[in-house]
């Protein structure tokens, strides 16, 4: 059995084995690799201390973490009934400025928080400011008075002078605790406690 | 394997005693020696040796005894690491040669070479079952006592990330887990029932993650039932169903308190040894020199004297025989007060109660010496008590009692003040915009090489870049900055492995991979040998699984 190619009026004429014998000579040869340069496998590289260390130093010195990142964001992290977390970036191209026209604009962390069973009703969202006064990247934030099963999102931004807000960036949606029991002392590293060795770590410190 | 609890009548009720066993991974082949493998060293000898000394005991008197132990899969794979069990052979000689030193320094103190003498059976008796019993392998012990019935093996989290601070990405809640149940079920050839959520770190939602993983039960602190969605009928003394078939456990406050408590807990019972009189810091620098940190700073030996002897009091003798009928007295106690509150419940509950005591193994042997001598008197006490209370683990009571009330347990950790503030606060939050931008990059990592051919090289560097970003994640690092304890090795720690990671992602991204390099870090990275980083490509990520062309930058 032969195909004819459908497209034109070729007289080429292919059998099923000279397609699989095509087909597999492309998969081996065209299959998309992540690079074309495929480095020889060493057989054995053997390590000393001495080089394992140094080349531990040497990567933990020249790719040190670093936060920064080139796009705005604002990320929020559930914390306890009565509190969030927030850290932000504010990109490579939104330095807080400083001229005098600019002065007066804050730059604002924007805590939105929604009832869950008022969540269809996007109207019924209220929101607080937290003025951001130093050149720090992250805080805890004080819920004013926590609600349960209450989602919470955050926008980095500034606050202008005619009171209108331009968010730079927006949060996930978290929830933070909801606690009606009172916390008892009876917690592992409560102070109260023994030396807690929360699951091991204080061995021997 | 389960063990089928007896049919409980009006009367009955379980004890659930759990031992959740984990350290950090700290393996630094990179160093002839290294300070913080220690922690290692002294929990082996001090807690898990003793524990499988309890186990032996229990199962040639053929005590009817049910205990979990949670082993994290960090702990296990340096159980099993070659490297340091010749280190901790060497560590036991030099505990044991220091022990004959002191039989010989306190020949003129009847008293002390008498503990001396102690304390060297007790180093030989270490070795012995290390070496001749368990061929240095504990993991078998645990193993072998797992097939009698008695003891449940359960697991926790990959490196015992901290789950509530990690969900801003669920592929790295998810990847904690089911790289903990992969270790689990690659040493112990089966998947364990319950999960041990580090910290007892809960949220909403987790259970999903926990289901898909096949898990049937998991624990929470006592306010994560009592504030879930639904006002528990039966307190915190019955499992709720979270919704999705997966039961909570939680803490029992009772027996909580009775043995954490500084105030109110046996471990500070006068009698006991006290942990922080040691003769690490105690006696002349020239003679203790070889046996502490760089022949220069103090550390614990493990070789203690005294006793606690009470606030404000010059330390007196420690006397063993006295601490051990005193760890007898409140192994009986406790096994009273469950009696009692089982009683109590019992005439209230449509069901026999459960109370679940969960706690650090590392308290047993190592903070509170007589802590595996208790253990074992409980156990004993519990198991000849056939109408009283009966020992069950909760994969057991779940079975006996499969339908429960439905109810979302409330976020909630078993840290201080019972939420998520311990693990990130001014000490230590510095390092989740660097955790949640490790993981992000690489789960785009992950989703980029989708469909692709890789080479082993670079399939390499890639698994190596998720242990990287897995060890980055453990919860020991901020508990350690927040603690304060040794501060510069959880800060290296941290920025070690991030590093490493972002090491591994630039080189992968621009295709100039070292061998050598990664080599070494495998070698100094050395877990998880079975890691797949497409783990870290999420199913919902909607990428084509066509293959396309790649863009390297």
């Amino acid at each position: 059995m032969t195909f004819l190619h459908s497209g034109y009026n070729s007289k080429i004429n292919l059998s099923a084995k000279d397609m699989l014998e095509i087909s597999q000579e492309i998969s081996r040869n065209f299959t998309p690799c992540f690079s074309s340069w495929m480095p020889e496998l060493v057989e054995k590289i053997r390590l000393s201390p001495k080089e394992l260390l140094d080349i531990g130093e040497e990567i933990g010195r020249d790719f040190a973490p670093k936060a920064s990142c080139n796009t705005p964001e604002v990320t929020l992290l559930p914390v306890d009934p009565g509190h969030l977390y927030a850290y932000w970036n504010l990109g490579s191209s939104r330095e807080i400025t400083t001229s005098d026209n600019e002065r007066k604009d804050r730059l604002t962390l924007r805590i939105y928080s929604q009832p869950d069973e008022q969540r269809a009703a996007v109207e019924t969202v209220s929101w607080f400011d937290v003025a951001i006064d130093s050149p720090k990247t992250q805080q805890q934030v004080s819920l004013p008075s926590p609600v349960d099963d209450t989602a919470y999102s955050a926008a980095i931004g500034k606050c202008c002078a005619d009171d209108s807000f331009i968010a730079f960036a927006h949060s996930n949606i978290i929830h933070a605790p909801h606690g009606a029991t009172a916390w008892g002392l009876d917690h592992q590293n409560s102070t109260d406690c023994l030396s807690k060795n929360a699951s091991g770590q204080g061995i021997s410190k | 394997m389960t063990k089928s609890l007896p049919r409980s009548n009006d009367k009955q009720g379980f004890l659930s005693i759990i031992l959740h066993a984990h350290l950090p991974y700290v393996r630094h082949p990179e160093h002839d020696s290294f300070f913080e493998e220690n922690w290692l060293f002294e929990a082996m000898t001090e807690c898990y040796l003793p524990l499988i000394g309890v186990l032996d005991r229990l199962h040639s008197d053929n005590v009817d005894y049910r205990l979990t132990l949670s082993l994290s899969p960090t702990l296990m794979t340096m159980l099993r690491d070659e490297l340091l069990q010749t280190r901790y052979l060497k560590y036991l000689h030099s505990r044991l040669e220091l022990a004959e030193k002191e039989i010989i320094r306190t020949r003129k103190q009847p008293e002390y070479q008498k503990l001396a003498r102690l304390y060297r059976r007790f180093f030989l008796n270490a070795l012995n079952t290390y070496q001749e019993q368990y061929q240095g392998d504990l993991l078998a012990a645990f193993k072998k006592h797992q097939a009698t019935g008695k003891l449940e093996l359960i697991t926790t989290a990959a490196t015992h990330g901290f789950l509530p601070l990690l969900n801003v990405s669920e592929t790295a809640v998810r990847n904690q887990v089911n790289t903990g149940i992969a270790t689990f079920k690659a040493n112990f050839g089966h998947a364990p029932s319950g999960f041990w959520l580090p910290e007892c770190g809960y949220y909403p939602g987790l259970e999903t993650v926990l289901a898909d993983a096949g898990i049937e039960y998991f624990f929470v602190d006592t306010h994560g039932v009592t504030d879930a969605t639904q006002q528990p009928w039966n307190g915190v003394y019955a499992p709720i169903d979270c919704g999705n078939g997966v039961a909570a456990f939680a803490r029992d406050p009772e027996s909580s308190q009775q043995v954490w408590s500084a105030k109110e807990g046996y471990p500070g019972d006068f009698d006991y040894r006290e942990y922080y009189s040691d003769i690490g810091f105690e006696l002349d620098a020239d003679y203790i020199a070889p046996y502490i940190l760089d022949r220069k700073t103090r550390i614990n030996t493990g070789i203690k004297y005294h006793r606690v002897t009470g606030d404000n009091l010059a330390k007196e003798i420690y006397n063993p025989r006295k601490a051990l009928a005193k760890a007898y007295e409140h192994a009986q106690d406790f096994i009273d007060k469950r009696q009692r509150q089982i009683d109590r419940l019992g005439a209230t509950m449509d069901r026999p109660p459960i109370i679940v005591a969960p706690y650090d193994a590392e308290l047993f042997g190592h903070w509170w010496c007589e802590g595996t001598h208790w253990l074992e008197c409980v156990l004993r006490l519990a198991s000849e008590n056939s109408h009283g209370v009966q020992l069950a683990s909760c994969g057991d009571y779940l079975k006996q009692q499969p339908s429960a009330q439905v109810a979302t347990p409330a976020a909630s950790t078993w840290g201080d003040q019972g939420y998520s503030s311990y693990w990130i606060n001014e000490a230590n939050d510095w390092i989740y915009p660097l955790l949640h931008k490790a993981e992000q990059e690489m789960e785009k990592l992950a989703r980029d090489v989708r469909g692709l051919a890789l080479t082993p090289l670079q399939t390499r560097a890639l698994n190596q870049a998720a242990r990287s970003v897995l060890l980055a994640q453990a919860s020991d690092w901020p508990f350690i900055l927040k603690s304060g304890t040794t501060i510069d090795y959880a800060n290296k720690r941290v920025t070690d492995h991030l590093a490493r990671f972002n090491y591994l992602h630039d080189s992968i991204r621009k295709n100039r991979i070292n061998e050598r390099y990664l080599t070494a870090l495998e070698i100094m990275d050395n877990i998880f040998p079975d890691i797949d980083f497409r783990d870290y490509n999420p199913p919902s990520a909607g990428a084509s699984s066509k293959p396309g062309r790649f863009n390297v930058r």
